[in-house]
């Protein structure tokens, strides 16, 4: 589902590794630098100078944007900021991925976001209040739990946690790993890739592939 | 060498700002290919709130600046040329329909509207929201520049309208209540000297002011790469390159019509 093929670029050399379907990977990198770079090379916004990256088997440096675009939308990115929409209410943001690509009323969503923000461990009490505000009055890590809100809302192919496990309070961070091992199994073939620089923040998730940057290289 | 020195200066800065119009014409022309994007509910609501925060926010001072130009216009005229209702009437046209209203609309459409939507794309690229975007799927373009083009020209034409009507009244208001004028006499000399030339040309000049300073707005929000200091930067370009480019349109389309 994804392949790095020998690829170079700022802080890879030679960089060759594949995540297959179903499999859940932790993926080491050896700064945030290099998380961020690697993430650029696999959203193709930093193209590679030697070698090639590809999702779901299309090489992105060889597809159209609105391609490129339309692979994009079958991944899930959980940023470790969130990634939430500034201008947009909590509510807009958690369905604007899901309201652009397949359509429908807001009201069809409700129950599932409340399912899966309930599953977040956030108390039923304070949604109303998230739902309606905006994104950067409320704390970092409630603005990650609203990510995996929106990128799961997508049911993604692939799910991809960028350091969303670092920096959280123990029973957030509870909450999240098993929000993560028990959203890896509702999709089969639905790959999970734990990206982070800090690997003890990691320690809490069973993965079947563990790859780590080492010099330039990515190996397992 | 001095002199050289200033030649090469300016026209290295006249090709900077080439640049940047090639750059923003770019833009509206793949603002025009996500046209088909109004098919969708999220983006549509983009539209709706640009059309809320340029229009329907800009009413009153669009409104009152209109009234209060129209009225400082008659009373130029009427202290200049007499108490002429025929001539009120074609001066109006003259200044407000064909010129002021839409210079002033698209000014005050830049002060408020041009400088926000530069600044909110510069911060959304600066926060990763961009980058966010397209991770989702979805492309700035469609989703945060053709709605920003298509909801401030719809409402800078709506405004220009606004002002056009507010100014003529004012002017007639003051003309009708100080030199005894019938307002009735009044509007059917305005309605003598207006033609359907001088509104389309008012139309004309509102729909390309309108995409001008919106694709330069956009333009700029988005060349803002990884520091918050380049916004204001940003929002500065955008005003200062759609106000030149208002000022040369305005007189290429004036002069173009003369002829």
């Amino acid at each position: 589902m994804i392949a790095f093929e020998g690829v170079t670029a700022a802080g890879f050399r030679a960089a060759t590794f594949r995540i297959g379907p179903g499999v859940a990977c932790k993926l080491v990198t050896e700064s945030d630098l290099d998380r961020d770079r690697l993430l650029r090379l696999l959203l193709g916004s930093a193209p590679a100078e030697r070698g090639t990256v590809a999702l779901f088997g299309e090489v992105l440096g060889e597809v159209t944007e609105a391609r490129a675009l339309a692979l994009f939308s079958r991944i899930g990115i959980v940023w470790s900021g969130g990634g939430l929409i500034s201008n947009l209410k909590v509510w807009e943001n958690l369905l604007l991925p899901v309201l652009y690509h397949r359509g429908g009323e807001p009201a069809a969503y409700e129950a599932q976001v409340e399912e899966l923000l309930h599953r977040l461990g956030v108390e039923d009490h304070l949604v109303p209040g998230y739902l309606q505000s905006l994104p950067g009055g409320l704390p970092e890590q409630v603005q990650r739990l609203l990510g995996c809100v929106r990128a799961a809302l997508m049911n993604p192919e692939i799910m991809i946690y960028e350091s969303v496990f670092e920096g959280l309070q123990r029973d957030v961070r509870t909450h999240l790993e098993s929000f993560a091992v028990w959203f890896h199994g509702q999709r089969p073939g639905r790959t999970s890739v734990y990206l982070s620089a800090d690997e003890p923040s990691l320690q809490g998730l069973p993965a079947d592939l563990v790859l780590r940057q080492q010099e330039g290289g990515v190996d397992a | 060498m001095q002199r050289m020195d200033v030649v090469e200066a300016l026209g290295r800065r006249v090709l900077t700002f080439l640049g940047h119009v090639v750059g923003a014409l770019s833009l509206v022309a793949a603002a025009t290919r996500a046209l088909p994007g109004l098919a969708q509910r999220p983006v549509r609501l983009v539209l709706y709130r640009q059309i809320y925060f340029t229009g329907v926010q800009a009413l009153f001072v669009v409104t009152a600046i209109g009234l209060v130009l129209g009225v400082a216009i008659v009373a130029q005229v009427s202290s200049l040329a007499g108490r002429s209702s025929v001539l009120i009437g074609r001066i109006l046209v003259w200044t407000v329909v064909r010129e002021l209203g839409p210079l002033f609309a698209a000014i005050i459409v830049i002060a408020r509207s041009g400088t926000a939507v530069a600044a909110e794309l510069g911060s959304m690229q600066v926060s990763g929201e961009i980058r966010s975007l397209r991770a989702l799927g979805i492309p700035a373009a469609r989703y945060l520049v053709m709605p920003r083009i298509l909801g401030l020209s719809t409402s800078l034409l709506a405004l220009l309208f606004f002002f056009q009507a507010s100014a003529v009244f004012g002017g007639l208001a003051l003309s009708s209540f100080l030199f005894d004028l019938s307002f009735r006499a009044q509007v059917d000399n305005l309605g003598a000297a207006l033609s359907f030339f001088d509104l389309s040309l008012s139309l004309v000049k509102g729909v390309v002011f309108g995409f001008v300073i919106a694709a330069a707005a956009c333009y700029h929000g988005l060349r803002v790469r990884a520091s918050i200091t380049e916004v204001p930067q940003a929002a500065a370009r955008a005003v200062l390159e759609a106000l030149i480019l208002v000022v040369v349109i305005d007189g290429v389309i004036t002069v173009a019509s003369l002829l």
